[in-house]
């Protein structure tokens, strides 16, 4: 089977990378209608169900201002499909039409692996995806640095908060045993009759009594 | 019994979603309050800390769903 190597291809596709860019703005604004619609949608979708069960679903937002049930149900006609369309085809338009390769290397041939490597970085663009055998030499690319900054950042917020969580389970019943001592401390006095506080005072004039 | 007077008065309160500052004191009722007032102090927080938790999880989820296939 020949073979032809091209090393650098003479045309440019500024057409095709100029659509390219007007499908991903659109698909942008497709996705921030769709999940914008899907904010709504939730809610109205909790209210048309009830409106099903025959319930009323007027809500009377102050006096003299009220959302009706033709008005729940028109919002949720309209939020539901454009939430699944617009967030749906929204992501679909932004992430284009990806092409695979499959990339057959040789273990420990790492020219090869560094000419993919270039090429995923640098050339190719994000419109192709490359699959390849796994092994310590090689690492997936493509996560972008912000990307990574964004998952380190929830996974601190995560342990921090789970660690936060830890320990007010852990002061609430020392903070109650605490309770305990105290009124424990008061009362052994005022039962043993060595406590001085108006309140023992009276305690013991009303059990001399 | 009347020693246990102020207590009562402190932990209704604090239930009464009132902080029980007024009865802090250099005495066993006013240490009593600062606890009290240290542990509605942690009911709140634990309470904010769960409800925040399965509502951070859920949207976080959603974030990194999108991310993820934006890629």
């Amino acid at each position: 089977m020949p073979v032809k190597i091209v090393l650098d291809h003479p045309r440019r596709y500024t057409f095709r990378r100029l659509w390219r860019r007007i499908l991903m703005v659109m698909g942008a604004v497709l996705l921030v209608v769709g999940i914008a619609a899907s904010i709504v949608a939730v809610p109205a979708n909790v209210l048309a169900a009830a409106w099903f069960l025959d319930e009323d679903i007027d809500i009377e937002f102050e006096p003299g201002r009220t959302l009706s049930a033709d008005e729940v149900l028109l919002a949720w006609a309209v939020s539901t499909p454009l939430a699944f369309f617009g967030v749906r085809r929204g992501l679909r338009l932004v992430r284009g039409r990806r092409s695979l390769v499959l990339f057959l290397r040789r273990f420990g041939y790492d020219d090869a692996t560094s000419a993919v490597t270039f090429a995923v970085t640098r050339t190719i663009g994000s419109t192709w995806r490359l699959v390849t055998l796994d092994d310590a030499e090689i690492a997936a690319l493509g996560v972008a640095t912000s990307t990574r900054g964004i998952f380190r950042a929830i996974q601190l917020l995560s342990n921090a908060g789970r660690t936060l969580i830890e320990l007010l389970l852990r002061v609430f019943p020392t903070a109650q045993l605490g309770l305990w001592i105290i009124v424990g401390a008061d009362l052994v006095p005022a039962h043993l009759g060595t406590c001085n506080r108006p309140g023992c005072l009276d305690a013991r004039a009303q059990s001399l009594r | 019994m009347r020693v246990l007077n102020p207590y009562v008065e402190i932990v209704a309160t604090t239930f009464d979603g009132r902080l029980p500052v007024d009865a802090i004191a250099f005495s066993l009722p006013g240490m009593f309050a600062i606890l009290a007032v240290g542990l509605a102090g942690v009911v709140i927080a634990l309470g904010t800390a769960l409800t925040a938790a399965p509502l951070a999880w859920v949207l976080t989820a959603v974030f990194l769903f999108f991310v993820t296939l934006m890629r």
